[in-house]
């Protein structure tokens, strides 16, 4: 009975498999990768040709925000409006870390990616909720963070003043690690896209029960993506800290955080894997050009440019192409 | 510090009623149609803002604003809803696409606060007179004794709409099931067009009595709105009116006594960790009956 | 037929990736200056946002400084004279954003220094990419002593007083008329905090007892147990360390409940915010840097009194000048000193010659003095007492034109 039961979990599993990959033909994978690996040599190469890293490195720093809560928001179907939670803890984890305990870069890092899982572990029990009732939760928790980070003693984690790193001069360290957690997260986003694992997801996200049951184990898979996503966040906070060397409770647990990560992601399509690349990418150059333009009206500008945007493609950019020409599903995933 | 307790809890009752105003408007928005908006703040703080005008430019007494405010809104409620309503409605998440939409929507609209009334923090200077009023031993200000009342008038008013007429019956039907009722040949776009003006209406007089209680506010005070209306209603249980009243209530409550006893950066975090417990054993909210499904 | 398919498609994507890539460098680049022709220089301003207020205070006085010094065919730069080319970028009050705007300033731009952006938690930002690339920053509004604690080596303070000297001189006030308990109301932000951790410090120095410190979050609006707290504390000078919306919402609380205390200090007391209040921002102890009262010695610029005229005239109907204002009018002041003092415009050279002028320079509200790590040692605050028909200056006293109005009003007494 269990063998025979296996079995078609098994065979499940193959299908599964087949079904994604025939979408994506080997070729238009192969593009992709190659496309990644361009982009990613010509993020390496900005030291060298270019004197201005900020920009390249917070918009490395939202694609990879983007993927993450794409993971969660795209793949699962919750809104964690409170995101920045993660991203936060990171920030604090990496700067008390180096400044206060004299911990190395590298290893700073690594305490900053335990801390959001640490973190994500603890939240994990709202995963019961749904709909509004996990954004809102989700929200008030990162508040709550936000608040008691900053009641934290001034030689804990330096109260509302938050921490200057001294010990880290030189900025490219920082950016190289976020042009390889960008490019990890990515490739996480397609290893999913492209493995039965993604489809499971998928149906989760459609509808639990009928996932449950066909044998999907709904809570664990959900949660190791919301743990995923979570460490994703929280490291690139904690590199975000040494980067900018300057953080305090309300920069790096701002609320903004959370929203532009959602908003990127779902105008460039979620549950997608190009979509959150395209979105932060596009986002970030026309905040760029609006920004330095219109100076009285770019806010006004950037709102209108959002709600036009999701009135025009409500799937967001890759999301409804593919609505409109399915022919391109081949090539965009 | 025990001498301050009666004064505190009737002050939280006050801003309970407050707080649960502020709540009500979004859940009918919310409930109905799934729409989230997340400009309800910002409407809040326009309300705000055409109270300051109406005061300071041409010295009318805040009450005059509640019909002034409650047009001007609901008709950029219609409009939007126009616009934009039905799109929402239909797509395949209306949650999200009611998210992003409303951003943008609040970002233009405290971009266009910014823009007429600048940055600098506004006061509304009417008082009225006397200043406050005194009894048992309490001391009650004379403008939250206005704003609890004037929301106390509304509510009735607003729940015999939702309990009584056919439009507000509709409304709770569509909080529960929207399909049931178009089966049974209700207009919804019709109806929603109305719910979603009136809501924009009743967020602005909302803002009206803020203006009250608050006297204070600057065009990016809105997002501070918008939690605290969602905390509500989550705190209530969605779609409940009376819910949403108490969760208000019980919002302000934790708020107000943590701040007693134990500081006032304490408070909000006791609100938002009351919320996140009851949340936890009761996940419909307080007086929810629907568990709402992502 | 596929494959031309994703021929063309993957082509556009390159483009479209090369066009994102290519867009916000191409939009500011702009040619380097071959020989100088003008001096440039950079700086932020927050058009929206918690700092956008006071930003742009500043930056009403900043421009009359600058239409003064080009005026006169600009500053005196190895005998010859330079115009001054400012470039204002916009940073919204965004610390993200602010690395980015200063990158953009010295990279694209090409300035040879700049002024620091609104605030001290902006100026350490830009701090963090001036000092990398060894470029000179005045800072006009950086009032935390941290800034300056962390080994930068190419900033000055030539604007404001830092905190650690603000608090002395109003508690010396109230240990003066006989006051014995200080309360803080500060919001959980740095300048707000640690300003309130200093009153409590200059507080304890002088022997007095310190009432009630609350620490309130952002975005939170009602105070009337904090105040009632305070009082029942026997609170005899009560400090609001936050915003002036807040210290607007908490004068009305206080007001409507009938709270009263002998004195009130706030930063913000002449804010044209808090005087709008008329008959309720009366016997607010505030802080000020200039007052056409006081007279210093000025060697540079115009004095208080002198700068006030001419904001008046620059700007008829405008907002009221503020601390800001002031404060951006010292530190520019300063800097064309530093500019005409320097043997070139290299951050070394600027930094040495604002050492040099440490003790030498006397501006609209005092002689400049910095320290080697550049913060300010030298402006001294006013403490000013708003009254019915102006203010008084009530500190310090050899500075002072009236004593004290202590206790204040009451609510009662004012009604």
């Amino acid at each position: 009975m269990t063998e025979l039961s296996q079995a078609t979990a098994q065979n499940t599993r193959k299908d599964a498999y087949q079904s994604a990959s025939s979408r994506l033909t080997r070729s238009s994978l192969l593009i992709w990768n190659a496309t990644l690996a361009v982009m990613f040599a010509v993020a390496a190469a900005i030291p060298w040709a270019s004197n201005g890293l900020s920009f390249w490195f917070y918009l490395l720093q939202w694609v990879t925000l983007a993927t993450a809560v794409n993971l969660v928001a795209g793949l699962v179907g919750y809104l964690p409006f409170g995101f920045v939670a993660f991203f936060g803890i990171g920030s604090y984890a990496a700067a008390v870390l180096t400044q206060f305990h004299g911990v190395l870069a590298g290893w700073s890092i690594c305490g900053a990616a335990m801390a959001g899982t640490v973190l994500a572990l603890l939240f994990a029990p709202t995963m019961r909720l749904s709909g509004v009732f996990f954004s809102i939760v989700s929200l008030s928790l990162s508040i709550v963070l936000k608040s008691l980070v900053s009641i934290l003693p001034e030689h804990v984690a330096g109260g509302s003043s938050g921490v200057t790193i001294t010990a880290i001069k030189d900025p490219s360290l920082a950016y190289y690690l976020m042009v390889a957690l960008c490019l990890v997260s990515l490739s996480i986003a397609t290893l999913i896209a492209v493995t039965p694992y993604g489809l499971r997801l998928k149906a989760i996200r459609d509808d639990a029960g009928a996932a449950a049951m066909i044998g999907i184990d709904v809570t664990r898979l959900r949660l190791s993506v919301w743990l995923l996503s979570a460490t994703i966040a929280s490291t690139c906070g904690g590199i975000e800290a040494l980067y900018s060397s300057v953080i305090d409770p309300s920069a790096s647990f701002n609320m903004l955080i959370s929203a532009k990560a959602i908003i990127y992601a779902a105008l460039g399509g979620l549950g997608t894997v190009m979509g959150p690349l395209l979105g932060a990418l596009l986002m970030s150059v026309v905040d760029e050009l609006i920004w330095a333009r219109f100076p009285v009206a770019n806010l006004f500008i950037l709102g209108a440019l959002i709600s036009l945007t999701v009135l025009a493609m409500p799937k967001g950019l890759i999301g409804s192409l593919l609505d409109r020409h399915p022919r391109f599903r081949r090539w965009l995933f | 510090m025990a001498t301050l307790v009666p004064n505190i809890i009737l002050n939280a009752a006050i801003l309970g009623v407050i707080y649960g105003f502020l709540g009500l408007s979004l859940t009918i928005v919310y409930g109905g149609m799934r729409i989230a908006n997340l400009a309800h703040g910002d409407i809040v703080v326009a309300g705000s803002f055409i109270t300051y005008a109406l005061t300071a430019k041409f010295g009318y007494s805040p009450i005059a604003a509640l019909p002034v405010a409650f047009t001007y809104l609901s008709v950029l409620g219609y409009g939007l809803y126009r616009i934009a309503g039905k799109r929402l409605q239909n797509s395949r998440e209306p949650e999200l696409a009611s998210f992003l939409f409303f951003y943008g929507v609040s970002l233009m609209i405290s971009a266009s606060l910014l823009f007429v009334f600048d940055a600098d923090a506004r006061a509304i200077s009417f008082q009225f007179r006397p200043l406050s009023f005194q009894f048992l031993g309490l001391r009650v200000p004379h403008a939250r004794l206005v704003a609890a009342g004037v929301a106390l008038a509304l509510v009735p008013v607003i729940f015999w709409a939702l309990y009584q007429t056919i439009y507000g019956k509709a409304l709770r039907g569509a909080i529960m099931n929207r399909d049931a009722l178009r089966i049974v040949g209700i207009d919804i776009d019709r109806l929603s067009l109305f719910a979603f003006s009136i809501s924009f209406g009743l967020a602005g007089m909302t803002g009206v009595l803020i203006a009250l209680v608050f006297p204070a506010f600057s065009p990016f005070s809105g997002m501070d709105y918008t939690i605290l209306g969602f905390v509500v209603i989550v705190l209530g249980g969605l779609g409940s009116p009376l819910g949403a009243l108490a969760g208000g209530m019980v919002f302000a409550l934790t708020e107000q006594l943590t701040t007693l006893y134990l500081g006032q950066s304490t408070g909000l975090i006791a609100g938002f960790l009351v919320l996140v417990a009851v949340i936890v054993v009761r996940p419909a909210g307080l007086m929810g009956q629907v568990e709402w499904r992502a | 037929m596929k494959r031309r398919q994703f021929l063309t498609l993957s082509g556009r994507a390159g483009l479209l990736a090369a066009a994102a890539n290519a867009a916000p460098a191409l939009l500011t680049r702009r040619a380097a200056a071959q020989t100088r022709s003008s001096i440039r220089i950079g700086m932020s301003i927050s058009s929206t946002g918690p700092f956008a207020h006071d930003a742009q205070s500043g930056s009403r006085a900043i421009k009359m400084w600058l239409d003064d010094a080009n005026r006169q065919g600009g500053l005196l730069h190895r005998g010859r004279r330079l115009p001054i080319e400012l470039l204002i970028r916009d940073d919204r009050s965004d610390k993200q954003l602010v690395p980015r705007v200063y990158e953009s300033l010295i990279n694209d731009d090409k300035i040879d220094l700049v002024l620091g952006p609104y605030g001290s938690t902006l100026t350490a930002a830009a701090a963090a990419v001036t000092e990398r690339y060894d470029v000179f920053m005045m800072g006009w509004a950086v009032a935390a002593d941290t800034v300056f604690q962390q080994g930068y080596r190419f900033i000055v303070n030539g604007g404001t007083t830092p905190i650690s000297r603000v608090p002395d001189v109003p508690v010396q006030v109230l240990k003066d008329v006989g006051g014995r308990v200080v309360s803080t109301i500060a919001v959980d932000e740095p300048y707000s905090e640690a300003l309130a951790g200093l009153i409590k410090i200059a507080a304890e120095k002088r022997g007095l007892r310190i009432g009630t410190m609350e620490k309130y979050q952002r975005g939170a609006r009602d105070f009337t147990i904090s105040l009632q707290k305070a009082a029942a504390a026997g609170t005899d000078l009560l400090c609001i360390t936050s915003y002036d919306s807040d210290m607007i919402a908490m004068l009305r609380q206080m007001k409507e409940n009938d709270i009263n205390f002998p004195a009130i200090f706030s930063g913000f007391s002449q804010n044209s915010s808090i005087l709008a209040l008329g008959a309720d921002a009366i016997g607010l102890w505030g802080q000020f840097n200039i007052d056409p009262r006081v007279h210093y010695p000025v060697t540079r610029g115009a004095d208080a009194a002198g700068f006030l005229k001419a904001y008046r005239a620059t700007y008829p109907g405008g907002p009221d000048p503020d601390i800001n204002t002031a404060v951006a009018y010292a530190g520019t002041t300063v800097l064309g000193a530093v500019i005409e003092q320097a043997a070139d415009l290299s951050a070394a050279a600027l930094k040495r010659a604002a050492l040099d002028l440490s003790g030498k320079l006397t501006v609209l509200s005092g002689t400049y003095a910095i320290d080697e790590t550049g913060q300010q040692t030298g402006f001294n605050i006013l403490v000013l007492q708003n009254t019915a028909d102006g203010r008084d200056v009530i500190a310090p006293a050899s500075v002072a034109t009236a004593k004290p109005r202590y206790p204040m009003p009451t609510w009662a007494e004012r009604a």
